[in-house]
């Protein structure tokens, strides 16, 4: 070969260990920097956890604390030092702590970052803002929401879901199940965030009160009359499902009746979630009756009616959850003959005869679920 | 009650578990800390504990694996169990389990006092 | 001999070509791979992690162990998989006709009883012998069945699970805590998600408390040190890369969550390979393109996965044999997909990726490094080229290595101390003056295992494409 290959090829391996050893160098300096960097950040915790646990105790006033905390360079640090706090303490402790962060700037830099700042720090931003419980960070989330990100979108939600503005739930509904990928169960549990607060919402919703439409959100009172938007999601039932576990997961008695008036029409899956809901807030309105749902075509349903039986306590279901100890489902079967075994006396003997009986499927259930209750056969 | 009650406050976040133990101090008891399962069961097995604030969800052993493994030897040692809203049927099962009393979090410090006050008063 | 001069020379070129292509594409991935690791990490940061973790609303989700002979460690791997964070969840250990104590070894320490737990037929597999729960764990089960292989073992673990997702688990592989939830996150937030994988890591000679890492140490072994640089360089750049561009093929059979429907559809996890983990990959994507559903194969690299490593040179070659086999499988397996636009990046870029670098790599390098020396002897080529070009192909390859140490260390630092990193860096050298050969030997050995050992590559095909669109539509 001729002499010019040679020569690329030596300046070939010249540049390549070059740049082995400035790989080599980046990983031992930065070993070097990240363990200096931590041993200043645990310093700097335990300096500030001092002033902090004073200040919540009213030992050291705001003004005096803020002096000593405050640090312009810092402010991730101090966020990676609050954020556990702001994340469990609520009442008054929570308050203090906001204030704090308020009188140190940390609240003012994390706007700023949230209108100004690159991709990952706007999203950084409304989770600390989110944290924070920030209702003046409202309009800036809000726009996020039409974000093409989806982390935007993610982040947004879940800041303006703790700044407890329920107004905004809707939007970030919206938002979530249909500008990202989100599954509904994803969706649910950021929205969850919201609380209690926007249960009425979601009744109103369900009941058809309120549409979800596709176009402006603008942040306005739902207080006001009818405000249409349409509805453009893939699934439509996915915002059911989502209204309806959060209804279940809030508790919220007051939704029974339109969980009720829900689930005449509904598919079997809203099915699923509305007796799921009833699970949850541990009652079922008095005037449902199962027998239908014990018997439906979809074993999901069968399975979850067996389960809330017990809600109701029906007699005349009995000889259903009989019969459905031979159910195809093991889940129903075995459900089944959970509800039996609650049944009272009547039920338990139903369970002795059929675990000694012809039927295989049905004998071994109830035989199992009688062992497990530790009762003699 | 001349000599201090001792609490042992299981929480695996070690800013909170400092936080919860300042304010018991400041309240006049004693505090022992465990950070995690394997922690919390020994202190709770070995030393003179009055009560417990247990976190539930902490590593190596949950809030009712020592939870469990605790009834046992000591029945009538009052526990508060610490955990996030949305764990309900570990809610369920501490209180099945015997725990006296629970609090979701958020929660409020002054609260939890209140709580292990009345646990502790009761006895 | 003037015509085979020319053959040689020509061979020769094509080798060169050869190795700047797979090293072009190599640092390509480098590049991807470092921007993917960022993004999933500032995703890390802004996400609500706490809030995450005490989620009420995820799937469900069983995590499929199979076991053969596995009396020495599967109740550690049992504890560990007990110690999961995860709202709902069950543990389906599937004992594949062992034939030592596995079962007995499970019965007397959690106190197993007879279950009368009901199973599927959604994908064949051999007899179930019987189903036992725990009375202490009442969420974990277990199956006991006639020895039918891995796959048969993990299918069989399908039908007993109706958890709409599962986790395929080694029974000698032990899951950090958190991994199983920030892998599931994937699933929620993205609804075309199907399959999901972490990384893999050595956990020889770890400190390992109640099935849990609790301290990481780089083994002392000779052999398991060249797999940690290995390992590093297939995940952090391999699948990271990959996985950024989407066109991952390939998630460990160690450690992999998959959405149960779609595994059903596309038929459970082939018997006729031995490297069922990568097939079953490219069967599901197939599949799912044939029905026309969007989906997504995900790579996150943050959620670890602990495994026992081969220590041995013999142990190490066999496994690399098999693989090299496993992969040929696969690929030929689905060969449809490759250059087929239909199957996007994974068709198009991927799958003619492994075919021509991973596949026949082992072929082209080791009568590459035969044909050069045979070059040299008969004087086609000049020494000096020769020892430039070769130093140049060591210091690429020792620049690969680097910079999945360098990954490792901007974003997990694993090893504690700075010392492990320059050990492993001395590894990396190591790794190309004759680890490589020697690798490319073992995966020569694998191709022949390939071609000359009988099997059927059609039986893979178990549903036609129209009785498959039918399941869908009665589904939906």
């Amino acid at each position: 070969m001729i002499d010019p290959y040679l020569r690329i090829l030596l300046y070939i391996i010249i540049v390549l260990a070059v740049i082995i050893t400035l790989l080599l160098l980046v990983i031992v300096i930065n070993r070097y920097l990240v363990s200096v960097n931590k041993a200043k950040f645990t310093a700097k915790k335990q300096e500030w956890e001092g002033l902090y646990l004073n200040y919540l105790q009213g030992d050291l006033n705001l003004i005096e604390i803020a002096g000593l905390m405050k640090d312009k360079k810092r402010y991730y640090w101090l966020w990676r030092f609050f954020s556990p706090y702001l994340d469990m303490l609520d009442g008054s402790d929570f308050d203090k702590t906001k204030v704090l962060c308020r009188e140190i700037s940390l609240i003012g830099h994390y706007k700023q970052k949230l209108e100004h700042g690159k991709l990952s720090e706007k999203a950084t931003a409304a989770r600390v803002l989110g944290a924070l419980r920030c209702k003046e960070s409202v309009t800036g989330m809000i726009s996020l929401l039409d974000s093409k990100h989806q982390l935007l979108v993610q982040s947004a939600s879940l800041g303006l879901a703790k700044s407890g503005k329920s107004e905004t739930f809707f939007s970030a509904a919206r938002a979530l199940l249909d500008n990202t990928y989100f599954t509904y169960e994803g969706a649910t549990e950021i929205l969850s965030a919201y609380g209690e607060s926007v249960a009425p919402l979601m009744v109103r919703f369900l009941e058809g009160e309120i549409e979800i439409l596709n176009g402006e959100t603008k942040d306005e009172s739902l207080e006001k009359k009818k405000k249409p938007f349409e509805l453009k999601t893939v699934d439509p039932s996915a915002y059911n499902s989502v209204m309806i576990d959060l209804l279940g997961f809030f508790k919220y008695r007051e939704a029974l009746p339109t969980l009720q008036g829900l689930m005449k029409e509904a598919d079997p899956e809203t099915i699923v979630h509305i007796l799921k809901a009833f699970l949850s807030i541990g009652e079922m309105p008095a005037n449902i009756d199962l027998k239908p749902y014990l018997e439906h075509r979809y074993w999901v349903v069968r399975n979850f009616s067996a389960r809330a039986w017990r809600l109701t306590g029906d007699r005349k279901a009995i000889p259903i959850l009989e019969k459905l100890l031979q159910d195809q489902s093991w889940w129903v079967r075995f459900n089944s003959a959970e509800a039996l075994s609650e049944a009272g006396e009547s039920g338990l003997e139903i369970l002795r005869i059929k675990a000694e009986g012809p039927e295989e499927s049905a004998a071994a259930i109830s035989s199992y679920v009688l062992r497990r209750r530790g009762v003699e056969l | 009650m001349t000599e201090k009650q001792i609490i042992l406050v299981a929480e695996d976040d070690p800013g909170l578990n400092r936080l919860i133990s300042f304010k018991l101090q400041k309240e006049g008891y004693q505090v022992i800390s465990a950070l995690d399962g394997k922690e919390a069961l020994n202190a709770a097995l070995n030393e003179n504990v009055s009560a417990i604030t247990l976190d539930i969800m902490m590593p190596f052993l949950d809030g009712i694996q020592v939870l469990k493994k605790v009834r046992p030897v000591k029945p009538d040692l009052p526990v508060i169990v610490l955990t996030v809203k949305s764990r309900e049927n570990d809610l369920h099962q501490a209180l099945e389990l015997g725990a006296n009393a629970y609090m979701t979090k958020p929660f409020q410090p002054e609260q939890l006092i209140e709580k292990l006050k009345q646990v502790l008063g009761s006895i | 001999m003037s015509n085979w001069a020319i053959v040689l020379i020509f061979y020769n070129i094509f080798v060169i070509f050869y190795f700047i292509s797979i090293n072009g594409f190599y640092l390509m991935l480098v590049f991807l791979s470092y921007f993917g690791l960022r993004s999933q990490r500032s995703v890390e940061r802004a996400t609500d992690r706490y809030q995450a973790f005490q989620s009420a609303f995820y799937k469900p989700l069983a995590v499929i162990i199979p076991a053969y002979n596995e009396e020495a460690t599967i109740v550690d791997t049992a504890y560990s998989t007990l110690s999961l964070r995860y709202p709902e969840y069950e543990i389906i250990i599937v004992n594949d006709g062992s034939r030592d104590d596995t079962l007995a070894v499970l019965e007397k320490e959690f106190n197993l009883k007879k279950y009368a737990r009901d199973y599927s037929n959604d994908i064949p597999c051999e007899t179930i012998r019987g189903i036992y729960s725990s009375k202490d764990y009442p969420n974990l089960v277990i199956v006991d069945k006639e020895n039918g292989g891995k796959s048969d073992a993990l299918n069989a673990g399908i039908n007993v699970s109706q958890f709409p997702l599962f986790c395929n688990i080694d029974s000698d592989s032990l899951i950090d805590a958190d991994s199983l939830l920030k892998t599931i996150d994937l699933f929620a937030r993205d609804w075309r998600t199907v399959a999901a994988g972490g990384t893999i890591r050595a956990a020889n000679q770890c400190r390992i408390e109640d099935g849990t890492v609790t301290e990481v140490k780089l083994s002392p072994k000779f052999w398991v040190r060249f797999q940690i640089v290995e390992y590093l360089r297939a995940f952090l750049f391999g699948r990271a890369g990959w996985s950024s561009i989407g066109g991952l093929m390939i998630l460990s059979g160690a450690f992999s969550i998959y959405r149960r429907k779609a595994v059903v559809q596309a038929g459970g996890y082939s018997l006729n390979t031995v490297g069922e983990d990568m097939e079953l990959v490219l069967r599901v994507q197939r599949v799912m393109k044939e029905i026309n559903r969007e989906y997504k194969v995900v790579f996150l690299a943050d959620p670890v996965c602990w495994t026992q490593v081969p220590e041995s040179y013999r142990s190490l070659k066999n496994q690399r044999r098999r693989w090299q086999r496993g992969l040929s499988e696969s690929l030929f397996g689905n060969f449809e997909m490759f250059l087929n636009p239909q199957y996007g990046t994974t068709g198009m870029i991927s799958f003619p990726f492994f075919l021509f670098y991973e596949f026949l790599g082992p072929v082209i390098e080791i009568t590459g490094y035969l044909v050069f020396i045979f070059s040299i002897f008969t004087g086609l080529l000049n020494p000096p080229f020769v020892i430039l070009f070769l130093t140049a192909a060591i210091l690429l390859g020792i620049l690969l290595s680097t910079s999945a140490l360098l990954m490792e260390e901007i974003y997990y630092r694993s090893y504690p101390r700075l010392r492990d990193m320059l050990i492993l860096f001395g590894y990396a050298i190591l790794e190309n003056l004759f680890y490589r050969q020697l690798h490319a030997w073992w995966r020569f050995r694998g191709l022949l295992d390939f071609f000359f050992t009988k099997r059927s590559w059609g039986t893979v095909e178990r549903k036609s494409f129209s009785e498959k669109k039918q399941a869908v539509d009665q589904e939906s």
